[in-house]
């Protein structure tokens, strides 16, 4: 659900202080909020190479989060129209100008009452995001 | 000259759902288009698509939404309420924290005048909130979806179990899903993208319109794949 428009916005922000680090705007896509403990797993991939799972964090309401510790956070609401950041640490420093981003996103929609069967959805997203030198917000 | 039904159409929320999702329409936006279709329409309000604090609600916005009420002549009926079995991983919410869940939306839902909270089925807890539905004078309806149906099949349990706790505060919120006969081209077509074989399709939809369970279809399933 929204799979196209969870990555809202054309741009890439450089992560200020962290040269090989940059970051972007999503959004959850589903039409209601859900704990973070329901986002199972984020995949990026940029101009077609793979980010390293550990290479990848959300940030939200001012805190940092690993991909690994979201498990955790069923006390933790993101609200539906909150965007996060998805920040990732690239291994070399990202060229400016346009590069082209896979985004999927697995969530675990709570709903079942049965441990057996586990109601999962995963939204996909291609977009051409842009790196300029400005700082972002 | 009116005419009275017992049944009334209102609008859910819900269904401003692409618009509020890209910022097209605030809260006060859908509840004014609500409004533009006449005094006294009916709302329902998905809890968790609205409110920040959920399963909380601030008293910012209850004095929002009670004013956008007001401003545009609506009348609250109905809070859509969740279960959230599975929002801790790996376990599902024992049964004190499912209580407690849907005992904060009760709250919420009273706080924001409406009558009646949509609940999805929670056969532990039914009778444990019994209590605090008489107090507030809320009505919980389980919502009744498909594949189960409430003349026969899956959901026959729940018409059972509401009969035996036989409360005036305990009913059934049918959804329209359920006179469905089969399932939608699309859908169908977005399973068979994914990858599902024709074959196992065919199976669930047929399975599907004998109403057959979730956990029957999946044994059925598994039972094809080998």
């Amino acid at each position: 659900m929204f799979d196209e428009i969870m990555i809202p916005e054309d741009r890439f922000y450089p992560q200020v202080g962290y040269d090989a680090c940059v970051r972007l705007k999503i959004r959850l896509p589903w039409y209601r909020s859900f704990p973070l403990s329901c986002v199972k797993d984020i995949a990026l991939t940029i101009d077609g190479n793979a980010m390293p799972r550990q290479s990848l964090s959300l940030g939200l309401y001012g805190q940092a989060h690993t991909l690994d510790q979201l498990a955790d956070l069923h006390d933790v609401q993101w609200f539906i129209l909150d965007a996060a950041n998805l920040l990732v640490d690239c291994d070399r420093r990202l060229g400016q100008g346009q590069h082209r981003v896979e985004m999927k996103m697995t969530l675990r929609i709570p709903y079942s009452d049965n441990m057996a069967f586990e109601f999962t959805e995963v939204a996909h997203c291609t977009k051409t995001l842009a790196l300029t030198a400005e700082d972002g917000v | 000259m009116t005419t009275h039904t017992r049944i009334q159409l209102g609008v859910t929320l819900y269904s401003f759902n692409n618009d509020y999702y890209q910022y097209k329409y605030s809260l006060e936006d859908c509840m004014e288009k609500v409004g533009s279709l006449g005094a006294g329409q009916g709302v329902e309000l998905v809890g968790p698509m609205f409110i920040r604090e959920f399963p909380d609600v601030s008293a910012e916005f209850v004095s929002r939404f009670r004013h956008a009420v007001e401003k545009y002549q609506l009348r609250p009926m109905a809070y859509g309420a969740y279960a959230d079995y599975q929002r801790f991983t790996g376990r599902l919410a024992t049964k004190l924290g499912l209580a407690e869940y849907y005992r904060a939306q009760m709250r919420a839902a009273h706080a924001l005048g409406f009558p009646i909270v949509r609940v999805q089925a929670a056969e532990p807890v039914f009778d444990d909130l019994i209590p605090l539905a008489e107090k507030l004078g809320l009505v919980l309806g389980i919502e009744v979806h498909a594949p189960a149906d409430i003349e026969q099949g899956p959901g026959q349990w729940l018409v059972e179990k509401i009969e035996r706790i036989n409360s005036p505060h305990l009913g059934l919120i049918p959804d329209f899903g359920i006179f469905a006969q089969r399932c939608a081209p699309v859908y169908r077509q977005r399973f068979v993208e994914l990858g599902v074989s024709e074959k196992v399709m065919n199976l669930i939809e047929e399975l599907w319109a004998e109403r057959i369970d979730i956990p029957g279809i999946q044994r059925e399933v598994k039972h094809l794949d080998g």
